[in-house]
């Protein structure tokens, strides 16, 4: 089947829009969402027809992402300092489980942050592994390690 | 809730994120089309200047005046530079291209491209101040030479070389800066990243 790139882009909004949101510092999020569209068309050659397209999407969003932040680094540890662990123990009570997912992610550096984003989109240990270009074994470790983090948080 | 209720929840989190505007597939094209174009123009720009640099080298020496060997020595440097400076920048900015979309291959990648722009201005001074500082200082002792007929130079040519030295301490003052504010906050981050995702690499 030939790759329609206007359509698959249409498919894939809701998750670059998501990825976007989440490593942009804020107020940067439609630019990091534009620079990830264009990144995408500019990579676009090198997606095989063989491979899986939410793991090309993810590839291409999380470079750019994390490449992108080289523009606003400086804020982006401000940002870093702003929520501690700690404090989410504090005011855990009452949140929403938007709002949790929200305050769990905020602790979790941008590498666990993207291994919990593709594992809670249905990504297998196999995807996020070619994503990351680390092993599934690895993968599987640190998911294992964010649920321990996430029930010590928010269940215990 | 438990932590695969999370899925439920980002599944959620992407729809309300939405905002339902249509992606332009003519627009993306039309701004990398713009972006090419930009890196296209900032190549050519940067030869066009190589270029009349060289061009007037080649008219001073050809049409100017009878030149000293000081001053064609200065002439010969200045020449050499045009192309010299370009070649370098374009080698520093060349780095591997590769098919590898992996996140720990583009940040090796990009923390490699950073390194060489950082060891090009660690050694600004040799590959850059200081063969264009001395063809300026011979280039100006030989134009001083031939017009006062003596090698001996007088207080303009002495304050004339002194403020090409604090130009070119200026220049590397300021490339130093761009190296530590810029380049090095950027490469420590990297490789934070390269660690973290090493951490539990088989």
């Amino acid at each position: 089947m030939p790759f329609d790139f206007e359509q698959t882009l249409a498919a894939n909004q809701n998750r670059i829009r998501a990825i976007a949101n989440n490593y942009a510092d804020t107020g940067f999020s439609d630019d990091l969402y534009q620079e990830i569209l264009l990144q995408l068309w500019r990579s676009r050659k090198s997606f095989k027809a063989s491979a899986s397209i939410d793991t090309w999407i993810y590839k291409v969003a999380l470079n750019t992402a994390f490449t992108y932040q080289r523009k606003s680094i400086r804020n982006r540890k401000i940002n870093e300092q702003a929520i501690s662990e700690g404090e989410v123990k504090q005011v855990e009570g009452g949140y929403s489980n938007r709002e949790i997912l929200m305050l769990f992610m905020q602790t979790l550096n941008d590498i666990d942050k993207s291994v919990l984003m593709m594992y809670l989109d249905g990504l297998s240990a196999a995807d996020i592994s070619e994503t990351l270009g680390l092993s599934a074994n690895a993968i599987n470790v640190r998911v294992n390690r964010l649920k321990a983090k996430f029930e010590e948080q928010f269940i215990s | 809730m438990n932590f695969d209720d999370l899925k439920e929840t980002w599944r959620t989190e992407m729809n309300i994120v939405n905002t339902g505007e249509a992606i332009s597939v003519d627009q993306i094209r039309q701004q990398a089309e713009t972006l090419d174009r930009k890196i296209l123009i900032s190549i050519w720009t940067e030869i066009f200047a190589c270029g009349v640099l060289l061009t007037a080298v080649v008219l001073i020496v050809g049409l100017g005046p009878e030149m000293n060997l000081a001053m064609q020595l200065s002439m010969a440097i200045m020449a050499f530079m045009s192309l010299y400076v370009p070649y370098r920048l374009i080698q520093a900015r060349r780095t591997a291209e590769t098919d590898n979309w992996t996140l720990a291959g583009r940040i090796n990648r990009e923390i490699k491209k950073l390194e060489q722009e950082g060891a090009l201005i660690d050694r600004v001074a040799s590959w850059y101040l200081a063969p264009l500082s001395v063809a300026i200082v011979i280039g100006s002792w030989g134009g001083h030479a031939q017009q006062h007929n003596t090698w001996v130079p007088d207080t303009s040519l002495l304050l004339y070389w002194a403020a090409v030295g604090l130009i070119g301490l200026g220049i590397l003052f300021y490339n130093r800066q761009i190296r530590q504010g810029k380049i090095q906050v950027v490469l420590d981050r990297l490789r934070g990243l390269r660690a973290e995702l090493e951490r539990d690499a088989d």
